[in-house]
């Protein structure tokens, strides 16, 4: 698997490149690797003062638990690539949970609930 | 002592007579005493366990290796609530079967027609049940005194009376300010208490408790912190780190009368996972071994004191709780052990003394076969030898996977035999941990940082076995390998027949001797909770709980694909098969 096989410093490479800015700044990683490279910042990087979003780390402490692979393989919890939600239904449904998902609205920022439902809906399904 | 002796005397007696009749139409009265007897009494199921002895075996032979062949359907029963399937084990008392389903319901039910005598559902917190992984887990009861006892998602326990299923008090006992943990495993019945661990190894805060709950008011008698309970916890928590470490001891453990002692697992601590690598013993999220995180406890009954303990996985970089499996007991050659399996794939077996301390190890022996996580356990010591450290970053091939080499559910002891049966599950995961910020201390929120993915194991596809070996030396006498591994509990009976609910529906009973198939039958959706026998009526039943749905599951459609990826989620029953 690529994502898997990478090595640590294309990792710390992708996480650098996923750093978002907060103010709806996240943006959607590649078709088919959530990770890519080939995302880019939305914003200026010196741009922004709020406090940045790291998407991938966001995701890994919040939502690996139920959604492997950030989010793009089934386990416990749904593959989120490819979801037929809308961004407003991913968002109702971070902040209020749908059991057995907890409901994240207390532990989250509105912010970064928006960004999160950003990321999952800019993951493509390779099945698709 | 001698106060229990004396009822002890009595309670036998009553035991006895209540064997030679049968079942007996009078109510059976079932307190402290009767559970140190209950391995003696085949016709009821008093405990999670079976007994203190934890064997999950049962005298009755009235089915056995002969005519399994010609086990059938006796009842079913639905419940109204089954998100995540049926995970309990059921308890029998004078032929009337009490089991929970999800969300905190209970049902009592003629054992021998499945009629309803009473259902009770409880009024869950749904925010503080729904905030945690593990809803709407309920995983057992335990009675006495009258009452039905169960644990709730939202830290209660509840005493039900158990002729009527009225409320007979309700208590809050696990407060968790602004956090989310609760009860899901069985409490178990030790003298006049009810004792029961909380879940929340993955959540922060202090201190993953242990309660002993006066069983006829509710009031707390006791309480032990897994963490941060005592100095030489907190010193193995660097930076304070204790206060955010999870813990807890979210299954069932039992109770040495001989030593006056209770047995527990604890969970693993949080973080998971931590990033400190090597560095593990300075740096990192929780510098340090993490007491009692990923231990087993031995507490003074009366008091909750430590009385002794072992790490079997200090500073769990893995999360291989402890707080999986049973408790053995099991005397050979004028010596006392507890067995007892380690979620890593470890058998522990402990001297049953807990004079010494930490708990003497007399062997340890690898149940797992693809592990990778350790090269091994020294068998003279139980510590891991050739730790695999998880760092910041990625890891490809680790195994077994964050489910473990074995589950929560237990195995089976037959004194015929002398064989321990026991499920295993093989398969490994590639995982990137990454840097997770602490949540508040004592916050109770969840605190983990990683993602992963499951995996086959090289060289072949995931798999699973039952194996029969000797508890004590781990020599193997059988193996049988599934295609897919199984979840649940086991039972053995004298029958010689070990019965094997199987993940993919299939409810298999095997000759204890030999492994053999000996009868099997469709239920239709997976298993991952408990089996039994009891009678009813002088007729000898196997109860099996079944649904599908937990985390560990979660892993079976990636991996496996059908039956397992259209398999409900929010389905489960209860079956009772008989002989003709």
């Amino acid at each position: 698997m690529k994502v898997a096989t990478m090595t640590m410093r294309g990792c710390l490479l992708m996480l650098a490149s996923l750093t978002v800015g907060s103010a709806g700044g996240v943006h959607a990683a590649d078709a088919n690797n959530p990770a890519s490279e080939t995302a880019v910042p939305a914003e200026p990087a010196a741009a922004p003062e709020k406090p940045k979003i790291d998407i991938r780390k966001l995701f890994a402490t919040n939502c690996s638990w139920c959604h492997q692979d950030y989010g793009m393989k089934a386990a416990d919890g749904p593959k989120l690539a490819g979801t037929s939600l809308t961004e407003e239904q991913v968002i109702e449904q971070i902040s209020r949970g749908k059991s057995p998902m907890p409901g994240f609205r207390k532990t989250l920022s509105k912010e970064q609930i928006e960004a999160l439902a950003k990321y999952i809906k800019g993951l493509k399904d390779p099945a698709n | 002592m001698k106060h229990w002796s004396t009822q002890l005397t009595a309670s036998v007696k009553a035991l006895s007579v209540a064997a030679l009749i049968g079942t007996s139409s009078a109510a059976m009265a079932v307190d402290g005493n009767t559970l140190l007897n209950a391995d003696k009494d085949p016709n009821n199921w008093l405990t999670y366990h079976g007994s203190y002895k934890s064997w999950h075996y049962s005298d009755l032979g009235q089915i056995n290796a002969a005519n399994v062949k010609n086990l059938k359907v006796s009842w079913v029963h639905t419940p109204s609530a089954s998100k995540r399937g049926v995970q309990s084990f059921p308890l029998a008392v004078d032929g009337v079967l009490y089991y929970t389903s999800a969300s905190g319901q209970v049902w009592a039910l003629d054992g021998a027609t499945g009629e309803v005598k009473w259902k009770y559902s409880a009024k869950l917190d749904q925010e503080r049940s729904e905030g945690t992984f593990y809803n709407p887990y309920n995983r057992g009861i335990a009675i006495g005194y009258g009452n039905v006892y169960m644990g709730t998602t939202d830290g209660r326990v509840i005493a039900l009376d158990m002729n009527t299923g009225k409320v007979v008090w309700d208590k809050m006992i696990l407060t968790v300010e602004g956090g989310n943990k609760g009860f899901t495993g069985a409490p178990v019945l030790v003298k006049d208490m009810i004792v029961i661990g909380s879940n929340g190894g993955e959540l922060s805060g202090c201190c993953g408790p242990i309660f002993a709950v006066d069983a006829k008011t509710g009031e707390v008698r006791w309480q032990f912190d897994t963490i941060g309970g005592d100095e030489r916890s907190r010193a193995s928590w660097g930076n304070d780190s204790w206060k955010t470490g999870g813990g807890g001891g979210w299954m069932t453990g039992t109770y040495d009368a001989v030593t006056n002692s209770i047995w527990w697992g604890t969970a693993n601590p949080a973080p998971d996972y931590d990033w400190a690598g090597e560095d593990w013993k300075t740096g990192g999220a929780r510098p340090g071994d993490n007491l009692y995180s990923s231990s087993v406890v031995v507490l003074n009954a009366d008091t909750g004191e430590l009385k002794s303990w072992f790490q079997e996985m200090p500073h769990d970089a893995w999360d291989f709780d402890s707080a999986v499996g049973e408790f053995m007991s099991i005397e050979r050659g004028g010596k006392r052990y507890m067995v007892h399996p380690n979620k890593g794939g470890i058998m522990f077996v402990y001297n049953a003394d807990p004079s010494h301390a930490p708990l003497k190890v007399e062997n340890a022996y690898m149940t797992g076969k693809t592990f990778n996580y350790i090269k091994g356990v020294d068998a003279k010591t139980g510590q891991l030898i050739g730790r695999r450290e998880l760092p910041e970053g990625k890891h490809t091939n680790v195994c077994p996977a964050i489910d473990g080499a074995t589950s929560w559910n237990t195995g089976s002891y037959n004194p015929n035999t002398g064989l321990m049966y026991k499920v295993g599950q093989e398969w490994c995961f590639d995982i990137e941990v990454v840097k997770s910020d602490p949540p508040p201390a004592f916050s109770g929120q969840a605190y983990f940082g990683a993602s992963w993915t499951s995996t086959h194991p090289e060289g072949r596809k995931a798999f699973g076995y039952v194996t029969a070996r000797d508890p004590i030396t781990g020599t193997i006498k059988w193996e049988k390998e599934y295609k897919y591994p199984p979840l649940a509990s086991l039972l053995s009976t004298k029958g010689n027949v070990v019965f094997v609910p199987g993940a993919n529906g299939v409810f298999e009973a095997l000759d204890a001797r030999s492994g053999a198939t000996l009868w099997s039958h469709n239920n239709g959706i997976g298993h991952h909770g408990g089996v039994i026998t009891y009678t009813a009526k002088g007729k000898q039943y196997v109860a099996v709980v079944t649904g599908w749905g937990s985390h560990v599951a979660g892993n079976y459609c990636p991996l496996f694909g059908e039956p397992f990826c259209s398999m409900p989620t929010d389905a489960g029953q209860l079956l009772v098969f008989a002989l003709p």
